[in-house]
């Protein structure tokens, strides 16, 4: 689930804004996981960031809602759920008792808050096109490209030739750059590189 | 407000993920290099790439779960502070989504009926049970207990009821009797009472169900006989081990609280174990003694035994289903529809007749033991399960 096309997302924009539940639901899902994984960067208690993330979509379905774009209601969303969290007495305790994460790693909460958006953003998208992936390019992928196993050990580990695995992982890649790029040339050039590593 | 700061990192985070899984445009290349140019943005970026194992990150994701958030959080939209129940159905989205829906209709309707609760309602409907029991005694005679009061305690031969006030049907009859003659405490569909035996231990009866014991423990064990459901909160005494006869299975305690569900007319005995540690044991009836078979595990916080027919099996479960009904309500998760309509059969105290097979529809939520049959069938009516009420009928029509 890459990004909608701009006339999908202009739709949903309007029924949202219109107060129609169905594309409230869509919004909900498609930014539920984000958002609890930011708020609990803040509370480090999982029960607390569902409680934190249901409240924040209480006020959104509340709200009137004039967005343009799709990243400016997720935009919105993660400073409600900033506050609401630094608001829960979990946060504030934590703070209190000085060992707050962004003491140690980043010295103000403003470059925190930012980090934590753009951190997470990266798991995201990393984590939802790895998920698209078929079984065996996901795993690929995951082994080389994140846990910077060498190509060497993950052939051995699944069993197939050096080549074999490099062949397998053009062809993942392929899939890979076709599930993240918006702009549908590059879909054009990407789905060309898949026909041509196939005929191989 | 324009959220320029929020959009920057949002963009950011996905071009270092293609940066990472090397699927970067040079159009990205070139954002990331503009933004690594400031030092603040630098240090981010060092921080972020750093962290560990991303496995580990990436399975944070999984922990919260959107389709369950959705549900919570369209209860939470709905709520009526008055009643207080949580219902959500585990099945395909777009049911989900009507009966979500339904959530809303039937708090508006309860509104309604509270208003006009003046005039009659000339809808057909079943009260909830109540503290209803009936006690036998050792010379024959059964007495009812009083419902006003919610259990009895057996004390030096006496018996009270949980105030204090005394039964005075029984004043004086309990002295002299040896321990060995069973008193028997009963209670019908619909019924519930709790009992507190000689030795302190607390026994809660669910509705159908007849427990067995002797006015006082006497011997080197503790025995008691069931058949139905009750909760217990053993008392603590090692040299006495305490145990609890069902057909087809007998449970060994030391001090401990555990559930037992054992109804003649449920295919499985299910015992549960809240805390402590019991052994249950598969048993034959030979000429009206129990014997052994040699089968026996032992079962721990949070494990449930099942005994069907001549199996013993173990699983892990979560307790509250079992155990609500003690605390006053009903809980089900993704629990059978067969299964709450038993449980409704008998704490109505009604039938269930399914006409045309039955359904597979699984539920979860909770609701007051202490609601109507209507209430909780109302909750039922918004689904695609189509259930009536006839005078003490349930019927279920599966389409």
């Amino acid at each position: 689930m890459a990004q909608l096309s701009q006339i999908d997302e202009n739709s949903l924009l309007t029924q949202l804004q219109e107060g129609d539940s169905g594309a409230f639901k869509a919004v909900f899902e498609r930014f539920y996981t984000r958002l609890c994984v930011f708020a609990d960067r803040y509370v480090n208690d999982r029960e607390a960031s569902k409680d934190i993330v249901n409240e924040v979509f209480i006020k959104f379905w509340k709200a009137s809602k004039q967005f343009h774009h799709m990243d400016h209601v997720l935009a919105s969303l993660y400073l409600a759920t900033k506050h609401t969290a630094l608001n829960h007495q979990l946060a504030v305790t934590r703070s209190m008792k000085r060992d707050f994460v962004y003491q140690a790693e980043f010295g103000d909460e403003d470059t925190f808050y930012l980090a934590e958006i753009t951190r997470i953003e990266m798991f995201n998208e990393l984590n939802e096109a790895i998920s698209n992936l078929p079984e065996k390019a996901g795993r690929i992928i995951r082994e080389t490209y994140l846990e910077g196993k060498s190509n060497q050990e993950v052939a051995a580990e699944m069993g197939i030739s050096l080549q074999t695995l490099r062949n397998q992982k053009s062809r993942a890649l392929a899939i890979l750059r076709s599930r993240l790029d918006k702009d549908s040339f590059e879909l054009l050039v990407a789905g060309a590189f898949m026909i041509y590593y196939f005929q191989r | 407000m324009d959220f320029n700061r929020e959009n920057i990192s949002i963009t950011i985070g996905r071009i270092i993920a293609h940066s990472i899984s090397n699927t970067i445009t040079p159009a990205e290349q070139a954002v990331l290099d503009e933004w690594l140019q400031d030092s603040t943005n630098r240090h981010i970026y060092t921080t972020i790439c750093k962290s560990q194992s991303i496995n580990e990150r990436l399975a944070e994701f999984d922990e919260f779960d959107p389709s369950e958030g959705y549900q919570r959080f369209r209860v939470s939209i709905g709520k009526d502070n008055r009643i207080r129940y949580r219902l959500w159905m585990t099945a395909v989205a777009g049911v989900l989504f009507v009966l979500s829906v339904s959530v809303t209709i039937y708090v508006s309707m309860r509104e309604r009926r509270q208003l006009s609760e003046q005039a009659s309602s000339h809808r057909h409907d079943i009260a909830a049970g109540g503290n209803r029991a009936t006690l036998k005694l050792a010379d024959g005679r059964t007495i009812s207990l009083d419902e006003t009061q919610d259990g009895i305690v057996i004390e030096s031969g006496e018996i009270t009821y949980n105030n204090g006030n005394p039964l005075t049907e029984t004043e004086g009859s309990q002295k002299g009797l040896d321990g060995t003659a069973l008193l028997e405490l009963s209670t019908p569909n619909g019924g519930t009472y709790q009992i507190t035996l000689s030795d302190g231990t607390k026994v809660w009866l669910n509705a159908a169900s007849t427990l067995r014991y002797p006015p006082r423990f006497s011997g080197a064990e503790r025995i008691v006989e069931l058949t139905g459901e009750a909760y217990f909160s053993v008392a603590n005494d090692k040299k006495r081990p305490f145990k609890v006869f069902n057909a087809g299975q007998e449970i060994q305690v030391l001090g401990t609280e555990f559930n037992v569900s054992a109804y003649s007319d449920d295919p499985e005995n299910k015992t549960t174990l809240v805390e402590g540690k019991v052994r249950l044991l598969l048993t034959t009836q030979l000429n009206g003694t129990a014997l052994q078979d040699g089968k026996f595990i032992e079962l721990v916080s949070g494990e449930q035994g099942i005994v069907k027919r001549e199996s013993l099996t173990k699983v892990n479960v979560d307790t509250e289903p079992y155990t609500a009904w003690k605390a006053g309500y009903f809980y089900f998760k993704k629990t059978p529809l067969e299964d709450i309509l038993r449980q409704a059969a008998r704490w109505y105290d009604v039938e269930v007749v399914y006409e045309g097979g039955i359904p597979n529809e699984t539920f979860s939520g909770d609701i007051k033991r202490d609601v109507s049959l209507r209430g909780l069938l109302d909750i039922l009516q918004h689904s695609t399960i189509n259930v009536t009420l006839e005078e003490r009928t349930l019927i279920v029509r599966n389409i």
